[in-house]
């Protein structure tokens, strides 16, 4: 489970996923109703970190999510006012199918995200931080 | 847009969990199939480097880490649970608690810090809030076995996700369950994902 940097948002992965995987988003002001679902990956979705900080893009504030997922496959996903419908970023953080993304941590400046693949390795991504907003 | 990252493997390490202390940039490393942790700065612009290793309890595999939102305590499960102090330098074991967990495999941080809820495997489906300063310790009991403990970021609520994929969400102060959202489609005889009771 993982909380937005504006608290008002709590995202976290179903466990019912034989069918299809998917991961809510809960609202905090209305009670935990659910906003949106995020769906997409294929297998089931072990981990999901928001970014900590905020960002304005196009004049519209928003944060930033990690999910990661048990064949390696980590999602980027932006959070505004809007329902989002795609990921903004799919990483293949493993060269291997099974590898499960365990953990996912981000760094206090929002740049650097850390990927625990279990008991394989750690992987540290860096991104452009500008091309997530100001 | 054009969003790209940059990759880099750290360490030779085979890891089960990390947690980040965001005040220090600190990273930690549960090292499988030993007792010991490994730490690497994450400083902004420069590549991480390991800076120091924890020895812990031979206490088997370490399924949980989570570090205090102030930065000063570390939480480690195991077959117990182990609290450790950061002093700036280096850790310092504090505690030690064993209980009848065969595996204390989940760990939340109150936002105050003060607090630490845990559990894992047992029979009692129990959930244990221990206050690291008194060291008092309350139980939260819950139908099924647990997946995932998180306190809201003002302390208010307790959520906990069991295995039958509910988050019950509970007052922290006086565990009174205040709302179950089911989070399965087939859940809600209507087939929305959306059901709160």
């Amino acid at each position: 489970m993982g909380w937005s940097p504006d608290f008002n948002h709590l995202v976290c992965p179903s466990l019912d996923d034989n069918k299809i995987s998917l991961a809510l988003d809960l609202c905090r002001s209305t009670g935990f109703k659910v906003k949106q679902v995020f769906l997409g990956h294929v297998s089931s979705i072990s981990c999901a970190t928001f970014n900590p900080n905020l960002y304005e893009i196009d004049g519209e504030v928003s944060s930033i999510l990690a999910m990661g997922d048990s064949h390696g496959v980590v999602s980027l996903w932006r959070i505004g006012s809007k329902p989002c419908t795609e990921p903004l970023l799919i990483i293949n953080s493993c060269n291997e199918y099974h590898e499960v993304i365990e953990d996912l941590e981000w760094n206090q400046q929002g740049e650097t995200l850390v990927v625990n693949v279990l008991k394989r390795y750690i992987n540290v991504f860096t991104f452009d931080k500008i091309k997530f907003g100001r | 847009m054009d969003l790209k990252a940059q990759s880099h493997i750290l360490g030779r390490h085979f890891v089960t969990k990390i947690a980040l202390n965001h005040p220090y940039q600190l990273l930690a490393a549960a090292i499988d199939s030993s007792d010991t942790l490994a730490f690497f700065r994450l400083l902004p612009n420069s590549p991480p480097e390991e800076v120091f290793q924890g020895m812990s309890k031979p206490s088997g595999k370490k399924s949980a880490l989570a570090w205090s939102n102030d930065g000063n305590h570390l939480a480690l499960g195991s077959s117990n649970l182990e609290l450790w102090r950061f002093d700036g330098k280096k850790m310092v074991p504090l505690k030690t608690f064993s209980e009848d967990f065969v595996d204390v495999k989940i760990v939340a941080w109150s936002p105050d810090s003060i607090s630490v809820a845990y559990g894992g495997l047992s029979r009692k489906n129990v959930i244990k809030v221990k206050n690291i300063e008194s060291g008092a310790t309350r139980d939260l009991k819950v139908p099924l076995a647990l997946c995932s403990i998180s306190y809201d970021p003002f302390g208010k609520y307790l959520l906990v996700l069991l295995r039958n994929n509910t988050l019950y969400v509970y007052n922290s102060s006086h565990f009174v369950k205040i709302r179950e959202i089911c989070l399965s489609p087939k859940g809600d005889p209507h087939g929305n994902v959306n059901t709160v009771k």
